[in-house]
């Protein structure tokens, strides 16, 4: 969609839209602004495809953006920026896990690794083990 | 000093590179398998549960994906409630189900077990939401596919919602999209299916073919069989009704339903339950699409003819 600004017959520029609702186009040689009203379903049918309007030269989104942006609600810990390398295991660490079922051991593994990270534990130990458990066991 | 560069918005490009970024993604799968039914209850979330960690525990690299956002259950089923998902380079990092399937669903992200998933709606009329919510949660599915890290996997089963358009729509995304049709032997479901099956052929999608859930019942205090649902056709004659390949029929069994309460797949904790070979047995017809399970007919009073 383009706007022509009439006096000056040139195409007017979009300004910013940080609020959707509300489109400022101005004309480069006149610098007349006009404020373009949209429609609140129709604009959310277009923002519902994840696309960003007046920001479509940016970079590409960050992974999830549309999912963080558009959830009503996100648990604080569920989503986190992976900063640090997975722990590295102990050999007794490495030895309990074993004695859970095989088919089990990676769910064990990775819920460990999620507690020693959140919890900025280098490795995980026996120790850790079992605090990662209560944590998990507490309602 | 020189002029800003003007904003533009470039929506159709924006759209363009979403469907390039899931393109990208899905050339290091080797194959996306959708479970579907036209009908809610028939087992689906189960199947694709069970078949994911089936795969898996052949040593498949597989991954599994909940489509059904307001009804997401997937990662209870496979054991990966609960965890962190983290955000590298790459994508997402999917949560680890049992046997090391990968899970992503949107129950991941949710901060508790009674918050709904709700989408926000920019000031307007909350009345409103029927223009855009369909939209919404079919971008919420593309993005959940494109933006997780899955690495290489083998085989990714995606549990499709209730309903028929949102496994056509992938099938234009996602042009390697194979469907696997569930359904149980009442009037009922198979009347939904086999509008969904003719959808899907509409939309050109490839079927593998059909499975039949609840597909007869063991009584637990004299082991005898018997049908759940007696006047209908069995899941061999519907799939040769529907002209699509029968996969295989499982038995209702509520040690399934545990299993899946408990995220313990009964394929990986009693392997060798009738229950969980009707399950491997489906597994190997996926696996190999051109061999069609013959006499695998559950117990049927086919009293229609």
């Amino acid at each position: 969609m383009r706007f022509l600004c009439v006096p000056c017959d040139e195409p007017m520029t979009l300004q910013t839209a940080t609020e959707v609702s509300y489109l400022v186009f101005r004309c480069s040689r006149c610098s007349h602004e006009i404020v373009m009203k949209t429609n609140t379903a129709e604009t959310h049918l277009v923002t519902s495809l994840d696309v960003h309007i007046g920001t479509g030269n940016g970079p590409p989104p960050a992974p999830l953006a549309g999912m963080r942006t558009h959830l009503k609600e996100v648990g604080v810990d569920t989503l986190m920026q992976a900063r640090d390398a997975e722990p590295r295991w102990t050999a007794a660490a490495e030895t309990r896990l074993a004695e859970h079922p095989r088919f089990v051991q990676p769910v064990v593994r990775r819920a460990n690794n999620d507690y020693a990270r959140r919890e900025g534990h280098e490795a995980v130990t026996p120790e850790v083990m079992d605090a990662c458990k209560r944590a998990h066991e507490q309602p | 000093m020189a002029p800003a560069a003007p904003v533009t918005s470039r929506v159709l490009e924006q759209v363009v590179e979403q469907r390039d970024r899931l393109a990208a993604r899905m050339e290091r799968v080797g194959r996306v398998i959708a479970l579907v039914s036209g009908k809610g209850g028939v087992g689906k979330t189960a199947l694709a549960a069970h078949l994911a960690a089936a795969l898996a525990a052949r040593g498949r690299r597989v991954g599994a994906l909940d489509g059904d956002l307001s009804g997401s259950t997937l990662a209870q089923m496979l054991g990966a409630r609960g965890q962190t998902l983290h955000i590298a380079d790459d994508g997402v990092e999917p949560a680890v189900g049992v046997a090391g399937v990968k899970v992503m669903s949107v129950d991941l992200l949710l901060p508790d077990d009674k918050t709904p998933v709700g989408w926000r709606h920019p000031g307007g009329l909350a009345e409103d939401a029927f223009v855009w919510q369909g939209t919404m949660e079919t971008t919420a599915v593309r993005e959940l596919l494109a933006d997780t890290a899955w690495g290489d996997l083998d085989e990714l089963l995606i549990d499709m919602p209730p309903g028929t358009e949102r496994f056509a729509t992938f099938t234009h995304l996602i042009p390697k999209l194979e469907g696997v049709v569930v359904t149980v032997a009442s009037a009922a479901s198979q009347l939904v299916v086999r509008r969904s099956v003719a959808t899907a052929q509409r939309a050109d999608a490839r079927l593998l073919g059909l499975v039949e859930n609840m597909a007869g019942y063991t009584c637990s205090s004299c082991g005898e069989t018997g049908p759940l649902f007696v006047h209908e056709p069995g899941g061999h004659r519907f799939a040769h009704e529907l002209d699509i390949p029968f996969l295989g029929s499982v038995p209702f069994d509520p040690e399934l339903a545990n299993a899946c309460n408990w995220g313990r797949p009964l394929v990986l904790t009693d392997a060798a339950s009738p229950t969980a070979r009707a399950l491997e047995a489906v597994a190997t017809s996926i696996l190999e699409p051109s061999r069609e399970i013959a006499g695998g007919e559950a117990p049927h009073k086919e009293s229609r003819t």
